[in-house]
């Protein structure tokens, strides 16, 4: 009976156990995010040189940290890990061996110099894509293409660092890091080239093109995580109206009545101080010269709108658009001076000039460095095509657009947009948004920058960013009286944008 | 010859995962595994050698012990929220079935030695293809096999010490996806691209292991102790098989990095000892409580040194822990018998690396069983039931492991031995 009672007992036990099943797990609950903030995870950043981080025409890492992405990985997290193929100094800029731009002793001056750009590159051995593709230079065709400096920016081999990374391309690479929100800013390079090169229209992207490239982009960015991603966008600036075009508009200009043509709205001789020079001694009158250029109303054309910022290194330094007493008769001529006078009243005025520490060099502006009122519309026009594209595809997807073009126009307005103006930085060094090259934001600018799309990625639900100061970030170049940037920086901000027909 | 042994042994006693905290097992006698491993001051049979080898002074004659347990386990995984959404992932089904083989033999009053093959220390865990910590661990083994030769002196009838060498054969398998490109920290990044598997034997190590009985009638006494090893495997392989579906650039970007390379492995096995006291309440009733302590905390790490890819550190932290056993027996009449046990058992891994490697908690096992004696024969076979339980990776709200792979594991284990035994006395 007791083997009994305890055989009846251990089975008991035994049936009780092995009928014990594995109860499921409870789910718990990592707090302080939820699952709509999991798009913050992992951010990537898509674009060119507003992406990189460029400042005064080149990337260097006091620049970089500034980026706009940067700026928004810090505000999203302090302890974010946000790898970008930062620089040492000098800095890399499009002209070899030559760094970045500095103000120095009032001047805009180039940094220094380096002999091996890849030995710049602080964080090279990073072993996986860095999170900020931002490739100076590219356009939207060649982030969807580009795979390396042979057949894309200057940049490129630095930043993709190929063959390392099986010849992928930007989207590629970011596919690869599988992010969980991009961050894309294209299409600046699409039209600025055409600004910046004095009205080359084969630098405009047609509008076709750019829209097959968008739509392929960003078809293969909505594959990441199965479509499982957030991609905010921002559109073109107007690029006719950055400080590296418009930094003269107005300051030099003067409407001068010509017999045969009537008044005209044309730049005329300037002093150190950017301010027209009166030539006219006389009490009451006024004579302003015009510059000499290429094109423009006296060569028959559409007015020049817009002298580019490298005009000014050519304009101190070798007196480019001078005009000298040969030079002088013709205008002078043209203006109802008679002929049998001209000459000893251009030779009166180039010896002014001179005396004003002015050079005459008789050499008209080129093409180059000036807009006319006809290219610009063009380019005005293209721009303004190109972000209704934009709007088509960010609006059909429902992608958040930061309308970046709206903050240029406000900057540029004559209350300037919280505290920052668009004029350039010898106009205004202590509110200006842009950097030394004209084109770039500084550091500031930048933080405009990362609010205007901080302020679409608070619409996503429960993100909350703490938008930045950007009262903080001014001061850059307080305390430097610039006026004058030295030739060799304006050629460099002239290369910023050169680009070769591959 | 240690390859043969090995694969010999791996066929013989794949042994299996979570039946004692860390990576430990207990179980290698019928009788002592029904009592809760509970017999550090108890002789009864040729399993004394892995519970307490100075047992063997008491034993008589030539014995033969030997039997296996089966063992299996089941784990569960869900991931933490909003990282990952609510799925159960359940572990592979799999069934282990370690042994404990011993042989002893006493040629006079003082002296007698003995032989066991046992497995003290392994791990096994399996996961299915879609569960999403395979990029830490799809399926981890480690298997020890303990061959130790012990030598017993009675010093005086109620007194045996005992000393043993532990030739120590191992080897490890791990297989886990490897991901690229990932942000450390950052869960759910990178893109995943090849399985890894790293296979390796570990050079024969040496350790010892050494004890002391004490037995009056009712009174037993017992103190173990089993030292170090440190498994160092210099000429393991590791293969990477490259995922299907991968675009060509992908693929060939995996195929750059991923080269099959020789590896080596190294970790440390704990050091424990057991104190035990038996006391028989009545002829037939008889009850002990052990007391044993791992010194876990050498387990600090598993380092993988890879011929091309450098080194990689599994960071496991691991602390010094104890258990508590508690065992019993009622002796029905001269053939039969009845034992039951409980063991209390600390987990000695920190939260940090909880992960789909080892997932441990402490566990309460339950156990119980029954023995046959027929003169020279001896049959003893039980069960026991180990509860695990509920393990999670997040405390207050924040995700603790250390790979940011959090969620909660629960996990049990049913065991069923059978051992036999032939004494020759």
């Amino acid at each position: 009976m007791k083997k009994i009672i305890i055989y009846l007992i251990l089975s008991t036990c035994l049936t009780f156990f092995i009928t014990c099943g594995l109860e499921d797990p409870t789910q718990p609950t990592v707090e302080g995010i939820t699952s709509n903030q999991l798009v913050l995870l992992k951010m990537v950043a898509i674009g060119n040189s507003l992406t990189a981080g460029v400042q005064s025409a080149g990337l260097a890492h006091d620049f970089q940290v500034n980026s706009y992405p940067n700026l928004i990985a810090r505000q999203m997290n302090p302890g974010n890990v946000f790898e970008q193929p930062l620089i040492d100094d000098p800095g890399l800029s499009n002209t070899p061996g030559v760094g970045v731009l500095d103000f120095v002793n009032g001047e805009i001056v180039p940094r220094g110099t380096y002999t091996n750009p890849m030995a710049l590159l602080l964080n090279a051995l990073l072993p996986r894509p860095y999170d900020n593709l931002g490739i100076p230079g590219a356009n939207v065709n060649e982030i969807l293409n580009a795979t390396s400096s042979a057949n894309g920016p200057t940049m490129t081999d630095l930043i993709l660092r190929n063959p390392n990374f099986a010849n992928t391309t930007v989207w590629e690479q970011a596919k690869l890091l599988n992010p969980t929100l991009i961050l894309l800013w294209v299409g600046n390079n699409d039209v600025l080239g055409a600004a910046t090169s004095g009205g080359d229209m084969d630098q405009l992207a047609p509008t076709a093109q750019f829209q097959s490239d968008l739509v392929t982009l960003l078809t293969e960015l909505a594959k990441i995580r199965d479509g499982n991603i957030g991609i905010i966008m921002a559109n073109i600036f107007d690029v006719c109206d950055i400080a590296h075009v418009n930094l003269l508009d107005n300051l030099i200009y003067k409407t001068i009545t010509l017999p045969n043509v009537g008044q005209v709205y044309l730049p005329v001789i300037f002093d150190n101080q950017f301010q027209p020079v009166d030539f006219d001694t006389t009490t009451g009158g006024e004579l302003y010269l015009p510059l000499l250029t290429e094109e423009g109303i006296l060569a028959g054309g559409s007015p020049v709108e817009h002298l580019l910022l490298p005009f000014l290194g050519e304009y101190s330094e070798n007196g480019l658009g001078v005009p000298d007493s040969a030079a002088l008769v013709p205008l002078l001529v043209g203006s109802g001076i008679p002929p049998q006078m001209a000459p000893g009243m251009a030779k009166q005025l180039e010896l002014a000039m001179q005396a004003a520490g002015l050079k005459t060099s008789g050499i008209p502006i080129p093409v180059s460095l000036t807009l006319t009122a006809a290219e610009t519309g063009t380019i005005q026009t293209r721009v303004d095509e190109l972000n209704q594209v934009l709007q088509g595809i960010t609006s059909q997807q429902g992608i958040p657009l930061v309308d970046a073009n709206n903050l240029l126009q406000q900057l540029n307005s004559p209350s300037g947009y919280q505290g920052y103006s668009g004029k350039f930085v010898f106009f205004d060094p202590a509110n200006t948004a842009f950097s030394l090259d004209g084109i770039h934001p500084n550091n500031g600018g930048y933080a405009l920058i990362a609010n205007a799309f901080i302020e679409k990625m608070n619409l996503f639900p429960d993100i909350d960013i703490t938008p930045l100061d950007p009262a903080q970030f001014k001061g850059q170049y307080v305390g430097s009286q610039m006026n004058k940037i030295s030739l060799e920086a304006a050629n460099q901000v002239k290369a910023l944008f050169s680009r070769s027909k591959k | 010859m240690r390859k043969l042994l090995i694969i010999f042994f791996t066929c013989l006693l794949p042994i299996g995962f979570l039946m004692g905290a860390g990576f430990s097992l207990g179980e290698f006698g019928g009788r002592s595994a029904a009592m809760g491993n509970a017999v550090t001051a108890q002789a009864y049979d040729a399993s004394t050698l892995f519970y307490n080898p100075a047992g063997l002074g008491f034993l008589e004659g030539t014995q033969f012990y030997g039997g296996a347990t089966i063992i299996a386990p089941s784990a569960k995984f869900v991931g933490a929220q909003p990282f990952m959404d609510e799925t159960v992932h359940d572990a592979k089904e799999q069934i282990f079935p370690p042994v404990g083989l011993y042989v002893t033999h006493k040629f006079n009053e003082q002296f007698g030695i003995g032989l066991s093959v046992t497995n003290p220390f392994g791990l096994g865990l399996a996961w299915e293809e879609d569960f999403p910590g395979r990029a830490i661990s799809k399926d981890a083994t480690l298997q020890t096999f303990y061959i130790t030769p012990i030598v017993a002196y009675q010093a005086m009838p109620e007194l045996s010490i005992a000393a043993g060498l532990d030739v120590v054969l191992s080897s490890i398998n791990l297989k886990r996806n490897v991901l690229i490109f990932n942000t450390e920290g950052v869960p759910s990044t990178g893109t995943e691209v090849a399985e890894a598997e790293l296979d390796g034997s570990a050079n024969t190590a040496l350790g010892f292991t050494a004890g002391i009985m004490y037995r009056k009638e009712k009174l037993g006494l017992g103190f173990m102790y089993r030292h170090s090893i440190k498994l160092e495997a210099d000429d393991g392989t590791a293969t990477f098989t490259i995922l299907d579906g991968l675009d060509p650039k992908t693929a060939a970007l995996a195929q750059g990095a991923l080269q099959d390379q020789t590896v080596a492995a190294e970790l440390n096995i704990p050091n424990y000892f057991v104190a035990g006291i038996y006391y028989k309440l009545t002829e037939k009733f008889g009850i002990e409580f052990d007391y044993s302590w791992y010194g876990w905390s050498v387990f600090d790490k598993i380092d993988l040194v890879f011929k091309d890819l450098g080194v990689q550190t599994l960071h496991e932290n691991y602390f010094d822990e104890y258990q508590l056993r508690l065992g019993a027996h009622y002796d029905i009449n001269e053939n039969f018998s009845v034992r039951g046990g409980f063991i209390y058992d600390r987990t000695p891994q920190p939260i940090e690396s909880v992960s789909p490697l080892l997932p441990d908690d402490t566990r309460n096992d339950f156990s119980f069983g029954l023995g046959y004696t027929n003169g020279k024969f001896t049959i003893d076979g039980g069960y026991m039931y180990v509860n695990i339980g509920e393990r999670t990776t997040v405390e207050d709200g924040v995700g603790k492991n250390d790979n940011n792979f959090n969620g909660t594991y629960t996990s049990h284990a049913h065991l069923f031995f059978l051992y036999l035994g032939y004494a020759i006395k």
